[in-house]
Order: C-alpha cells, then structure tokens, then sequence
C-alpha cells in the first residue's frame, strides 16, 4: 500500500474511532478522488455520501450528483 | 386468558366496587390494558419542550415500544418507531442532535428527520445504492399518530382513535381561556418521581381531594376540603377545583406574571385533570403543570413532571421555589400510591367501596377504564 493511501486509511479509521463523522466524509470522498476504477470510486463516495447527510456536509450534494451521474443513486 | 370481571364496576358510585387485584398486578392484564387503555387512547408520551429545536431527538421506550421523539428541520414534533425499516435494528440510542439524516448504525440505510429513507448505501451491491425491489417511498420511518396540546405529545399507537380535537374537545372546552403560549421553566422546573405502583393508582390519587386534609396537611391551612369540587367528565376526564388558590409570592411579595385576558373566576380558582388515561394537568392564573405517567410494569410507574408559565422570563428563585413545593405535595403522595399498591396482594380485597360523596372522580376513571377494557374485549372476541 502506498504511504499516501495508508495514511489515508489511518485517518479514516481514526475519524471512525472519533465518531467525526464529518470528518469522514471529506476523507471517504478524498479516498474516491484517487481510484480511477468507477466501482471502487463509487464505493468509496457512498460512504463518503453516507456520513454527508449524517453530517449535513456541504460535499453531500456534489458527491449525489456524482453517484446519481454514475447511475448509483435516485 | 382468565377475563376479569368488571361488571361491579361499571355500576353507579353508590353501588360500585373499584378495578379487581388483577389491574394492578397481573402481568397479563397489563398487558391487556396496554392497548384497551394506553394503545388505543390518545396518551401521553414526553413534552415538546423536551426537543426545542431542530434536529433534536430523544429515544423512549414507552410501555416496551422503542420510540424516537424528535423536532424535525422544519421545526415540527414527531414520533417515530425507533427501528431502521431494513433489519429492525434501534436507529437512535441516546439523546442526540441529528445535524443532517439518522443514520442506521448497523448497514447505514439514512432518514430524513421527517421520516424519509433517503439513502440505502450498497444495497444493490458494492458502490450501487439502489435496487428496484427496494422502494424507499415505501420504506420511510414508521410514525406514530402524535399531537401537541399543552405542550403534552400524546400519541395514539394503534391510530385507531378519533382526532385528537375531537377526542379531547370537553377538556379543551373546559380550559379554552389557557389556549395560549406555556413556557417551560426549565431544568428547574422538570423532575421525575419513580413509583412502586400501578400507573392507574397515581390518576386515581390525583383526581380526588378526599385525601388532601391528611396526605398534604400543609395545604389545610388555607386550601381546605371544603374548598374543593369534584369534576367528572365521563369517557374524557375527571379530577378537582378548588376555590382557594393562592399565589405564591417571593419575600417582597413579588409572584409570577398571570396568563392573560383570563375571565375572574381564575382569581383564585386552580383546576387539575386527569385525562385519561395517563396524564394529569394542573392550571392556575400564573402557571401550569403536566405530569405524565409512564408505566414500567404492572408495578412500577415513573412521573414525569413539568412546569410552565405564561412568559419565557420567570424569575428563577421564585420559579425554584415553586418547583419545591410542587415537589414536596407529590411526594407526600407517594406512600399512598405505593401502599395501595402492595395492598392489592390483599387476596379478599374487592376494589374497596367508593365514597358517593367524594370518590365519584376515581369511579369516573373506573367506569372508564372498564369500559375500555369491555369494548376491546367485545372487539377480539368478535373477531374471532
């Protein structure tokens, strides 16, 4: 695993630790950016999309209409 | 199941007997009386006062059913089941401030605070978050049917009650002249009283003065029995007047601020309903008092008190005063509850024989309650 990607990982398992649920998905949704496979990218902004609406996150709507363009979301 | 018999109940004050032993001890009653009583009524839950703003939620569990009670983004009460519609898991577990959606915390299917599913993460698979078997117009929160009087959320489980106006016009009609803004004192003016009795045996306490002369000496002096007036509203409500209330005053003499435009008779009249079947109000000129009764069991109650005033600035050593002496009254009831309680293990008492005089409010509860129990009864017995 790369060391950006592991650090990566670590944060976002910290900000589960955390309950920082915000925090997660700014790191979920900056975990998408760098897959360049759609299904894991896809993956990951869900759950980056998940903790949006948990949190109220102004990424919610952007990565909606990411998942909806992919056809992934109503 | 063995049915109680209530015939003797439903007769006149004069002639009747009290509720059998079983309604106050039996496991198995109690749950009869979970829906005659409380499931099918309009009952009451919380306060709104408890969730004043916005996302705001609190998980309840009244009478073994996980609810959540909360204040929507646009500002308005509900109720819900606190159950995700997915694998039934408890969507909320402890008061919180839902800031965007409720998130499951088990698959992290999302709701909207108003009872939306709004989002079901991979649940056509990995990264694909929908499915057309799964219909999320069709799987929002279960609400329950609520609504707000007096700050009171009363909820109507089995939705098989008339509308709440309709349902409660006589005791809206009785206090019409206190239709108008109640504020909670705050934390100091909300505490809980936790009872080894029957939730019904704390109405009946509270809806007759016979006992007031010797449970709450204290009030003799200047609210004495002779004072006081039954009311009794069959199928609705009962309770007491009194024509003596005296406001309480700060040591310069200062006292809350009365609610407004009300008619002379409030001078110093105070009126306490028990509406049935679980939440027993109190009105005076210059504040007011909810209490809901929460059963935890045949033999286990806990009273949930609030006090509210007619403006949102009280002046807090006079409000903590009147939390106090509020407390002490209720408390002065609690060994009566409780030891009525434990003597309803009395295998030869017969419900007690009622005071014509003075008891008619406890037999209109009575009455009631029988006959609520005989309707549901008559209801599954032809549906069979």
């Amino acid at each position: 695993m790369p060391q950006s990607e592991a650090k990566l990982q670590s944060e976002i398992l910290k900000a589960h630790k955390d309950n920082d649920y915000s925090r997660l998905c700014e790191l979920y949704a900056k975990a998408a950016q760098t897959r360049g496979d759609v299904n894991q990218a896809c993956f990951l902004a869900t759950q980056a999309y998940v903790f949006g609406l948990q949190s109220n996150h102004p990424l919610t709507e952007h990565l909606h209409s990411f998942l909806k363009n992919h056809g992934r979301e109503e | 199941m063995q049915k109680t018999d209530l015939t003797a109940v439903r007769q006149s004050v004069s002639l009747a007997k009290g509720l059998p032993n079983a309604h106050y001890i039996d496991p198995t009653v109690y749950q009869e009386e979970k829906h005659a009583l409380l499931f099918d009524q309009w009952a009451g839950l919380s306060v709104a006062a408890d969730v004043p703003t916005p996302g705001d939620a609190i998980p309840l569990t009244f009478l073994g059913l996980p609810l959540l009670l909360l204040r929507d983004r646009e500002g308005q009460v509900r109720v819900f089941q606190n159950t995700c519609r997915h694998r039934g898991m408890i969507l909320v577990e402890h008061p919180t401030k839902i800031e965007g959606a409720i998130r499951c915390p088990y698959h992290s299917w999302c709701y909207a605070t108003d009872g939306r599913l709004v989002s079901t993460p991979h649940v056509g698979g990995p990264g694909q978050n929908t499915h057309e078997d799964i219909k999320r117009s069709e799987l929002g929160l279960i609400e329950i049917r609520s609504h707000i009087w007096r700050d009171v959320v009363w909820i109507n489980v089995n939705n098989n009650a008339p509308e709440f106006p309709v349902a409660m016009a006589d005791a809206m009609e009785r206090w019409k002249e206190f239709e108008q803004p109640l504020f909670h004192g705050g934390e100091d003016s909300r505490f809980n009283l936790e009872v080894n009795c029957n939730w019904k045996l704390a109405v009946e306490n509270y809806c007759e003065s016979y006992h007031l002369p010797w449970v709450h000496p204290g009030l003799n002096s200047y609210s004495r029995l002779e004072d006081h007036y039954n009311i009794e509203k069959p199928g609705t409500y009962s309770g007491q007047g009194t024509l003596v209330y005296r406001q309480l005053a700060d040591d310069s003499g200062g006292v809350f601020p009365d609610f407004a435009n009300l008619s002379s008779q409030w001078d110093s009249a105070a009126e306490y309903l028990a509406i049935y079947p679980n939440v027993l109000l109190g009105t005076h000129r210059d504040h007011a008092f909810a209490i809901i009764l929460v059963p935890e069991g045949p033999e286990a109650t806990i009273e949930k008190i609030h006090l509210y005033y007619p403006v949102a600035d009280t002046d807090p050593h006079l409000r903590q005063k009147n939390t106090t002496q509020w407390k002490l009254v209720f408390e002065e009831d609690v060994f009566v509850v409780e030891g009525m309680q434990r003597g309803r293990h009395g295998l030869a008492f017969d419900g007690g024989k009622f005071s014509p005089a003075m008891d008619g409010p406890t037999h209109c509860f009575h009455d009631w309650a029988a006959q609520q129990i005989e309707t549901k009864r008559q209801a599954r017995h032809a549906a069979e």
